[in-house]
């Protein structure tokens, strides 16, 4: 069942139009990320969904109820904040407790849900600390507790982890999103991190200004994007200007020789195409390997190491250089800078964009 | 690092102290000298056996405290609300806030007379409880250029807008959010306010004498003129006062959420982070 729809938002502020026609379902315990670079509209949308900004035009429903003239104080959402904003004059417990006594409940249950909530996120013993007396994480985890305490029917989420160190940004975002499976809590969250994105959501909507590009899976966005700006949006890729020779085959010409496309082409021959790919659909090769039949060579001119991965980039034609991501792993000897190398990509993971 | 000595600003600082602190001690040593021949409190005596005194600094003290709940009350939701939703609309209000400071109190509480006379509509001239109402009014907006800013600095500290959108999404309406988040956090601000205000308030002449009121202001312009060692007296009593409310003001500055102006030594400091 649909628990949030958002139906042709638009949003202008004076001439400036931020958010343009919005469309988006979010069903029961969903867990949606809106991903886009600065001023693409995607807090806006979420702010529209709070009820701090009222849409132009469109429409705002939770639960089946049109809530697009609501108040914020009546939606009946939960929201973590990029700064915390927890209230400095109330304590942990307080902060938890503020929602539960503005909806009336009783003394004896806003203790028990408190403590409960502290508990949720780790933090049992800390309800008498005053925010100040907290660490950046533990303000956060407090923030969330205080967000889900009154039971909201959306949570929403405005880039709660930016402030925070990339170690305790991992650890969080995994807690966040555990306590969101546990308590089934559908929730929209807003990130400009394409791995935090990836990493939590069930779905992901790229923003570009204003518009939503693409709705899908994680698997989707990045392995299957829709449109040039999300494929090159998301993860680092390769482009390659191509012409089409045979629409049949998929047979292109390409600055570092044909390429076997092995699929039926839409395009007429003769059409120019851009190809793209992943710098780890890039493989470094030996002559007896099976792609090397599709191979073309290069030469290396940057090495990064990574930890887990190491990033080369290698100059394949003039003033045409590739990324190329290899795994770092123990006893493997990789090239160093200066090396001439054979490269492959196999066929079906190089993507066409129009 | 060892700092260097200069020269030239501890002379400055030195001729400055002297400056304030000579008549400072000359009056002082004046208000010691009512009984002849020795040093002695007897001005100090005399001042507090007077019962016009004590029922002056009575009935300015409760008109300085309604005064700064009334003007709490006004500022702190304007300040709110111009800063939330009327950021243009700032340094307007900023500008009316200062008025009093180029409108002489004269002016102002002839107005009120005219305005508020026997003959208006509101004729609250005719009545103790209106003339002690336009007395508090009148010192409300004496103290609104120090109420306002001390709370509008207060404001700037804290992020209020996202504190608002925080409390809102808890459900909490527009009252509450001023009442239970805006206002302790800006505490501070407003005992800064409340202390100049009473500072200020305590000593008013003008529109408590035009009034007709025995307010403290009255009775030292009074005492001045019947008395010679008593206004001295009175005079360091003031500064005395002054000093206690700054220093008050300072530590409250500086208190955290949770924290004891005063801290007894069974009392643990909170934890740190």
């Amino acid at each position: 069942m649909s628990i949030l729809t958002l139906r042709s938002l638009v949003k202008s502020f004076g001439a400036t139009t931020v958010v343009k026609d919005f469309d988006l379902q979010m069903q029961d315990s969903e867990f949606i990320s809106l991903l886009g670079p600065s001023g693409c509209g995607k807090t806006t949308v979420l702010r529209m969904v709070a009820g701090f900004e009222t849409p132009s035009t469109g429409s705002i429903e939770i639960d089946g109820q049109n809530v697009t003239g609501q108040r914020a104080n009546q939606r009946k959402i939960g929201m973590m904040f990029q700064s915390y904003a927890l209230f400095p004059n109330l304590t942990a417990a307080g902060n938890v407790a503020f929602g539960l006594k503005v909806s009336g409940v009783s003394a004896s249950e806003i203790r028990r849900r408190v403590d409960e909530m502290l508990e949720m996120v780790g933090l049992s013993g800390f309800g008498a600390r005053y925010p100040y007396q907290l660490s950046g994480g533990q303000q956060q985890r407090v923030a969330l507790a205080r967000a889900i305490a009154p039971r909201p029917r959306v949570l929403l989420l405005d880039e709660p982890l930016s402030a925070l160190d990339a170690k305790i940004r991992v650890a969080l975002r995994g807690e966040i999103r555990a306590i969101q499976r546990e308590l089934g809590i559908t929730t929209l969250f807003v990130t400009h991190d394409q791995e935090e994105a990836m990493a939590m959501s069930d779905r992901v909507v790229v923003m570009n200004a204003g518009r939503a590009e693409q709705v899908g899976t994680p698997d989707d966005i990045y392995n299957r994007p829709a449109s040039r700006f999300v494929a090159q949006f998301i993860g680092a890729l390769n482009m390659l200007p191509a012409t089409l020779r045979d629409a049949a085959t998929g047979l292109v010409d390409t600055p570092i020789g044909q390429l076997l496309l092995n699929r039926t082409m839409a395009q007429a021959n003769g059409s120019a195409l851009t190809l793209a790919f992943r710098p780890e659909s890039l493989r470094l090769i030996g002559p007896d390997d099976a792609l090397a039949t599709q191979s073309f060579s290069g030469r290396l001119v940057t090495r990064e190491f990574l930890g887990p991965i190491v990033r080369f980039s290698a100059e394949v034609a003039k003033d045409l250089t590739l990324g190329i991501d290899c795994f770092n792993r123990t006893g493997e000897t990789l090239p160093l800078i200066g090396s001439e190398v054979r490269l492959a990509i196999p066929a079906q993971e190089i993507l066409v964009l129009q | 690092m060892k700092r260097r000595f200069r020269i030239g600003p501890a002379l400055i600082t030195l001729a400055a102290a002297l400056y304030f602190f000579v008549p400072l001690y000359a009056a002082f040593q004046f208000s010691l000298q009512m009984k002849r021949g020795e040093l002695s409190f007897a001005a100090y005596g005399s001042v507090f056996q007077d019962g016009v005194f004590l029922n002056a600094l009575t009935f300015s003290i409760i008109a300085s405290a309604a005064a700064i709940g009334v003007g709490a009350l006004l500022v702190v939701p304007t300040a709110y609300w111009v800063r939330l939703r009327l950021p243009k609309l700032r340094a307007v209000v900023e500008f009316v806030s200062l008025l009093p400071l180029i409108i002489p109190s004269v002016v102002l509480v002839f107005g009120q007379i005219r305005m508020f006379g026997s003959s208006s509509f509101l004729p609250l001239t005719t009545s103790d409880w209106g003339i002690n109402s336009l007395l508090v009014i009148g010192y409300v907006v004496l103290s609104l250029p120090y109420m306002f800013r001390a709370v509008d600095n207060g404001m700037a500290a804290i992020d209020i807008a996202t504190l608002t959108e925080a409390a809102e999404s808890l459900g909490a309406s527009r009252g509450r959010i001023i009442f239970s988040i805006i206002f302790p956090n800006i505490r501070a601000a407003v005992v800064s306010g409340a202390f100049l205000t009473f500072s200020i308030c305590l000593g008013e002449f003008a529109i408590a004498s035009l009034l007709n009121r025995s307010a403290f202001g009255p009775y030292m312009v009074q005492l001045g003129q019947d008395r010679a060692y008593e206004p001295a007296a009175l005079a360091i009593m003031s500064f005395g006062l002054t000093w206690v409310l700054m220093g008050f003001m300072q530590a409250f500055a500086n208190m955290k959420p949770g924290q004891r102006l005063f801290r007894l030594p069974f009392q643990q400091k909170g934890p740190r982070p």
